[in-house]
């Protein structure tokens, strides 16, 4: 017999977020991993001697401060940076624009107002949207009158809108981005930068309804980043997990769900080794859940729904050693993102319906050497891009060829703004889908766990069955990022799901 | 000064006439204008060839209310509805599937293709017409307006959520899932084969700018499940004579109630004083005035050009702007020597019967989708078609065939700009017949007549908008209580005494007569004509 209460399978930043909410809480948390290292897709990989990726994830803006300090990560050397990184979006003629989160530090031209406009709007519903954003789902339908509350606050903040910005962002929800920027801007490099924000690991182009609503909400959410982007964030997350007194253990894969009488007991490690628990949390893909399930454990309409999830993969993730920064006529930026236009970008995406690379994928650039000096050897740089669009199911399959492909395409891009980039290449790796998801355990390599599209958020996240973290096997929960409120580097999931275990089962 | 009316419509389409003949029915003076020779718009039958009578523009009817058709009399109008029961698709490989002669064979016809899908496809279609029961009773009742808190409409808001909550969690997110996937992921998740899948999401994508893989369009699919002919669900019909028999009934209805229509009498524009409507005028210098104006045309026309931008706020011309109207069908009608031949199903039958639908594949509707996208028309267009002579003789000459051919895409917005039409139109017909030709061998060589509908001619001939067929995009964000526009979805505009009365507002477009009679009953309720 172990000495755990909880068991935790999946060290990425939200099993370790979950671990932490339920120390805290005095529970005896273990964390199982079954890659060597903690963190996963936002552990540092060291991809080339001396070069290290920030992580495949590698944005940390939608952490929310508030969990910062729930999750006791300042006191474990976490801290913020002074602003939001604004994302440069280089043309190849000109000085190209920078898009900020705030409207008056961005550089847009002549859709400088437009910008402001959209903000404006979207911003009037910020308060509704982290509302909803940082507690766990509303239900469906209000069911019991404390519902009615939760529903009232949300409707009271949306109504706090005004009835003409209540209509403008309700209108807003069911757009595609593309007809959302039209609306706004005139220029086609600014669209395509603000709509590429909505493109990792969904099956959408800019002209697919929904894709206004994934940026309403990531921008709801969005806010400073992580200095040292997301390794320093796993640092402080275990840092803070073990002076609680609870631990990871690494090169530990879960084979089997342990269930008696409805009730989960633990877990059997590859190996034979079982351990005993009466809590496990699951940050690992929703999916994942059904194999590790003894027969019959779950009842139909949660089996099926759950078998439903879609997850597709359709981004690749290339890692750069460079000998210097990627630099274009607008100089030298940690953030980029790199498509001309929408047409640009849906051309992209329309590959990807076909089974085909894309080949001129859009690109979404982070130079973390530009800020962090620590991850390349002195003057060299690390560039880490999330390449648009590539399938998980590529006709042919994955292989060197294909990997070959992708970064060839992904520097041909890179070269319409920075003639120079081949010359400055060390060394690449690409990450596939199909890698992500043999290294991560990201399914079809989504690195979200289930898309984030409007069918799979909120209460229909990642089911509407288990959308509020506790599955019908008592004392089995969700606490990865196939829960509300989704993928991304967050750590609500975690630590909502951490709670609703500690309310129980009873209900 | 002219005689006073209680009520005038501009535009004589199947909205404005049904409104007019309920605003009558209730004792009101009405006069109805009409720009074109015929009434109907875009429900019309023309004898585009002598001896060759066609639905110019719809073809089918499925969505026209029950109560419509009781209440103005329209059978004893003349409406005679002929039931289309098959669906036939052929296909590429030289397979086919045809659904509808009877639930056996429709079996049979799934099991070639799939076992699983056919023992499916009897609960998918309850589901769905289980689906559309909760969607219905939104659809026969004005859009709520969230922004006012008035009594009345909060009790609307609350009769919605309780139709919701009596459902329960299951069917709601069966809604929502509707509303937001794309039709090909929403029916992967019912059926495996292709061959089914393909032609059902086509009925997604009708009237859409949006593709089969694009989220929004499973909830179209619904509508499609919302069709009742005298009361059951899931039924097409064909209207003897042509669609225009169905305006033509409506029409005859709504004289005998006493209301004049005007044919050849268009409208320049509408006659404002103090910002309040005070009638029209005519094209030909006319004044006419009324208690009240009623517009049966589009958003745009009725906004930007009948009313003028200088009468109406800019926040309010901003969102009319930006209610996206963006065409994207055409039609193709065809006067046929004999019957095509199917490769896939040779000679005369059943199949010829119904709505023959080419959708063979979902990558084939995808990339018809990918050249619109673009600004081109589809090389390989998705087309819905009909054959009315084969149920309706009377339409064609003895032995002799007319064809309506339904297709997408057509974009109003070419690469080249929409005044490029003309000159694409044959290459675009072009186009259809050669898609159908590879599919019925030798069906090229019976065409004895060809009329080419791009949407550059629906706006010209018919008065649509950029050609679209709906007054305006049926997308989520373009429905109930914001069609057309935001806190006007009720009929009423920011005009005084000016009403809004067409597919431009809710439930929306196709021959349903629903704009019409819920603009009627909000008027009469509020005393308006
Ligand atoms: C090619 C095509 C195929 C379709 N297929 C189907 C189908 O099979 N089934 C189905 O249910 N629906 C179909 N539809 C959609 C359906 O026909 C329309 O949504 C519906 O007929 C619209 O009716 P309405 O009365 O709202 O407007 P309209 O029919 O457009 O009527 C508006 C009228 O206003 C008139 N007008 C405009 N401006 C003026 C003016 N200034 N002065 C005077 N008169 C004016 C116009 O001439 C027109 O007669 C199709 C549409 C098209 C174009």
């Amino acid at each position: 017999m172990s000495s755990f209460d909880a068991l935790i399978i999946g060290a990425g930043h939200n099993g370790l977020a979950a671990a932490i909410t339920l120390q805290k809480r005095g529970r005896r948390v273990l964390v199982l991993e079954a890659r060597s290292v903690a963190g996963g897709l936002c552990a540092a990989r060291e991809f080339h001697p001396g070069f290290t990726a920030p992580g495949v994830l590698h944005d940390t803006f939608e952490v929310r401060a508030p969990l910062l300090d729930a999750l006791g990560l300042a006191q474990h050397g976490l801290s913020l940076r002074d602003a939001d990184v604004p994302v440069h979006a280089p043309t190849s003629k000109d000085k190209g624009f920078i898009l900020a989160h705030d409207p008056e530090r961005s550089q847009l031209g002549e859709d400088q107002a437009g910008y402001a406009e959209l903000c404006r709007v979207a911003d009037a519903a910020r308060g509704a949207l982290s509302t909803a954003l940082d507690a766990a789902p509303p239900p469906m339908i209000p069911g019991q009158v404390s519902d009615f509350f939760d529903f009232a606050k949300l409707g009271l903040s949306l109504r706090a809108l005004g009835a003409k910005d209540l209509y403008g962002f309700l209108r807003m929800l069911p757009m595609c981005i593309a007809d959302l920027t039209r609306d706004h801007f005139k220029n086609e490099t600014v669209m395509a930068a603000l709509a590429g924000a909505t493109l990792l690991d969904e099956y959408v182009g800019p002209w697919s309804a929904g894709t206004a609503a994934r940026w309403l909400l990531q921008r709801a959410v969005s806010g400073k980043e992580v200095a040292g982007g997301p390794a320093a964030l796993v640092r402080a997350l275990k840092a803070s997990l073990e002076s609680a007194g609870g631990s990871v253990r690494t090169g530990a894969r879960v084979a089997a769900l342990l269930v008696e009488k409805g009730q989960v007991v633990g877990v059997k490690l590859e190996g034979g080794e079982a351990l005993r628990a009466g809590l496990v949390g699951v940050a690992i893909a929703p999916r994942a859940l059904l194999p590790l399930l003894p027969p019959h454990a779950l009842p139909l309409n949660v089996f099926d729904e759950l078998s439903r999830v879609r997850a597709r993969g359709t981004s690749a993730k290339v890692h750069l050693a460079l000998e210097a920064p990627i630099e274009t006529r607008g100089g030298r930026h940690e953030r980029l993102r790199m498509g001309d236009s929408l047409d640009d970008l849906e051309r992209a995406f329309d590959a990807i319906k076909y089974r085909q690379l894309s080949r001129a994928p859009a690109l979404d650039v982070r130079q973390p050497t530009v800020a962090d000096l620590s991850l390349a050897p002195r003057d060299k740089a690390v560039a880490s891009i999330w390449v648009n669009f590539a399938p998980y199911d590529v006709d042919g399959g994955w292989s060197d060829d294909r990997r070959k492909a992708v970064l060839d395409a992904v520097l041909a891009r890179i070269e319409r703004y920075d003639a120079g980039i081949r010359q400055k290449v060390i060394a690449a790796e690409v990450l596939d889908p199909k890698t992500l998801e043999a290294e991560y355990g990201a399914p079809n390599g989504n690195v979200h766990h289930a898309e984030m599209s409007l069918d799979q958020l909120l209460f229909m996240r990642p089911t509407l069955r288990l959308a509020h973290y506790r599955t019908p096997v008592e004392g089995l929960f969700l606490c990865g990022s196939g829960s509300h409120p989704g993928g991304g580097v967050r750590l609500a999931p975690g630590w909502l799901g951490a709670r609703a275990a500690l309310e129980g089962w009873a209900s | 000064m002219t005689r006073k009316y209680d009520a005038i419509i501009v535009g004589a389409g199947h909205n404005g006439l049904v409104c007019a003949a309920y605003l009558a029915k209730a004792g009101k003076k009405v006069l109805v204008l009409e720009r074109r020779h015929l009434v109907g718009g875009a429900a019309v039958s023309e004898q585009i060839f002598p001896g060759f009578t066609f639905s110019s523009c719809s073809y089918v009817v499925s969505l026209l209310r029950p109560k419509i058709i009781r209440d103005l009399e329209l059978t004893k109008h003349g409406l005679h509805i002929l039931p289309l029961e098959t669906t036939f698709n052929p296909y590429l490989d030289g397979t086919y599937l045809l659904r509808g002669v009877d639930a056996a064979s429709t079996r049979r016809e799934i099991s070639k293709f799939s076992k699983r899908d056919a023992e499916v496809a009897p609960l998918f279609s309850q589901a769905m017409a289980e689906l559309s029961r909760l969607i219905k009773p939104i659809i026969d009742s004005p859009a709520p307006d969230l922004g006012s808190l008035k009594p009345s409409n909060l009790f609307e808001l609350l009769r919605m959520g309780r139709i919701l909550k009596d459902a329960g969690d299951d069917w709601v997110a069966a809604n929502l899932k509707m509303m937001t996937m794309s039709a090909a992921d929403f029916l992967s998740e019912w059926f495996e084969s292709e061959k089914l899948i393909a032609p059902m999401a086509a009925s997604g994508i009708i009237g859409t700018f949006l593709g089969v893989r694009s989220p929004g369009t499973a909830y179209v699919l619904l509508h499609h499940y919302m069709g009742e002919i005298d009361g059951s669900f899931r039924a097409w019909g064909l209207p003897k004579g042509g669609t225009g028999s169905i305006s033509n009934a409506i029409a005859a209805s709504a004289r005998a109630l006493g209301v004049e229509i005007r044919t050849e009498a268009p409208v320049k524009h509408v006659l404002i004083k103090n910002g309040e409507a005070k009638g029209v005028v005519l094209e030909n210098g006319d004044e006419l005035h009324a208690a009240a104006v009623v517009s049966g045309a589009d958003p745009h026309r009725t906004f930007l050009n009948l009313v003028g931008e200088k009468e109406l706020e800019p926040d309010f011309v901003t969102q009319i702007k930006r209610f996206r109207m963006r065409g994207s069908s055409g039609k193709v009608n065809l006067a046929l020597d004999r019957l095509p031949s199917f490769k896939c199903l040779p000679g005369a039958g059943l199949h010829l019967q119904g709505d023959i639908t080419v959708a063979p594949g979902i990558d084939y509707l995808e990339r018809a989708y990918d050249d619109a996208k673009y600004g081109d028309f589809s090389k390989k267009p998705f087309m819905n078609i009909v054959l009315p002579s084969v149920t309706d003789p009377d339409v064609a000459p003895p032995g002799k065939h007319v064809m309506s051919v339904f297709v997408q895409y057509a974009p109003y917005h070419l690469k080249e700009g929409p005044d490029a039409w003309p000159s694409k139109r044959e290459a675009f017909g072009d186009a259809v017949c050669d898609v159908i030709e590879e599919l019925a061998p030798g069906f090229k060589s019976s065409i004895l007549h060809r009329h080419v509908l791009t949407p550059w001619d629906l706006e010209k001939t018919y008065g649509l908008t950029e050609g679209n067929i709906f007054h305006g995009e049926l997308s989520v964000e373009q429905l109930a209580f914001l069609r057309p526009a935001a806190g006007w979805a009720r009929y009423r505009t920011p005009v005084k005494k000016l009403w809004m009365c067409a597919a431009g507002t809710h439930p929306g477009g196709g021959i349903m007569g629903t704009p019409g009679a819920l603009c009627a009953s909000m008027m009469l309720s509020e005393g308006a004509a």
